[in-house]
């Protein structure tokens, strides 16, 4: 069973991709369907971009997605090469890399403490470094064997907070590394943000990454407290540093 | 013929078509926990026009 209730039968094609045929006309149907939140929600394994351009009849995940972002269908439908296909892309969903999806998402803050203050780092520059994460994998697993295969000298791994955002759960992890690493790695000074507030009814328009970041390093503070490993482990830097956070659980961020 | 691929994370690489591919399959495999096939990689290429 596919995604939109549809009947899919698995096929592998001659260079061993599999994927599942769809039926002419599926993706124009669905994608009035995702023009809403610019992605087209169509499920399936493997294919060549290419030939689901040009013939609509068959799409991977990641085209279905790319397929959302596209406004000219019918050029696309016309496009005989990738560099025509390129031309017609209309916008991506902005700030995911690349094209990570999947039902679950990790979301890390590298954060380390100079000694001054505390600094938001990361592999790919201080900002949120997005995971895909697969099903047979445990979310934090696979964040500590990222983090420690891309990074040395991390002290910490610990989720924080969850949320739902763009048909997917994402769990955020803070990651806390010694400021010695830094050193190749682009940081830049935690900025204190207040934290995003829903009405009694609707969860709030727009949650920021500032605003994650901060309950982040609020549950750091609370894990500080409730937590003598975590204790243990963080600087008397990092221990002043959180006395100024209010410490919070774990917590949806709604 | 040259593309150039931005990753919204702030990663970049321009380049013909093979090597453009070959490193953004490392990207997302070292970075985002990715594998991405030829065609999804070259699908978020863009040519590059000459000067």
């Amino acid at each position: 069973m596919g995604w939109f209730g549809l009947q899919a039968k698995q096929f592998q094609n001659s260079n061993g991709a599999s994927g599942v045929p769809i039926e002419r006309g599926y993706l124009e149907r669905n994608l009035d369907a995702a023009r809403g939140d610019g992605v087209a929600h169509v499920k399936s394994p493997l294919t060549p971009l290419s030939h689901a351009a040009v013939s609509g009849v068959q799409c991977t995940r990641s085209t279905a997605q790319l397929l959302g972002r596209i406004r000219d269908f019918k050029a696309l439908r016309t496009a005989t090469s990738h560099a025509t296909i390129g031309t017609v892309v209309a916008e991506r969903v902005p700030g995911l890399p690349i094209d990570v999806v999947g039902p679950v998402r990790a979301e890390v803050f590298v954060v380390t403490h100079d000694g001054v203050q505390a600094r938001l780092t990361g592999p790919d520059g201080p900002h949120a470094w997005h995971i895909e994460t697969a099903n047979a994998e445990h979310p934090l697993d696979l964040v500590r064997a990222m983090a420690t295969s891309t990074m040395s000298d991390v002290l910490l791994v610990h989720s924080t907070s969850w949320r739902w955002d763009r048909q997917a759960v994402v769990l955020t992890f803070l990651v806390v590394v010694e400021p010695s690493i830094i050193g190749p790695m682009r940081s830049t000074p935690i900025v204190r943000s207040d934290l995003a507030r829903s009405t009694a009814h609707e969860a709030p328009a727009d949650i920021g990454s500032n605003q994650i970041l901060e309950h982040a390093l609020r549950h750091l503070a609370w894990l500080a407290k409730e937590d003598p490993v975590v204790a243990e482990t963080l600087s008397e830097a990092w221990i002043t540093e959180l006395s100024t956070y209010v410490p919070s659980p774990f917590r949806q961020i709604e | 013929m040259n593309y150039k691929l931005a990753c919204d994370c702030g990663w970049e690489t321009e380049g013909p078509e093979a090597e453009l591919v070959e490193a953004t399959q490392e990207h997302g495999r070292k970075l985002h926990n990715m594998e991405l096939t030829f065609q999804e990689a070259m699908a978020m290429a863009k040519p590059v026009e000459d000067e």
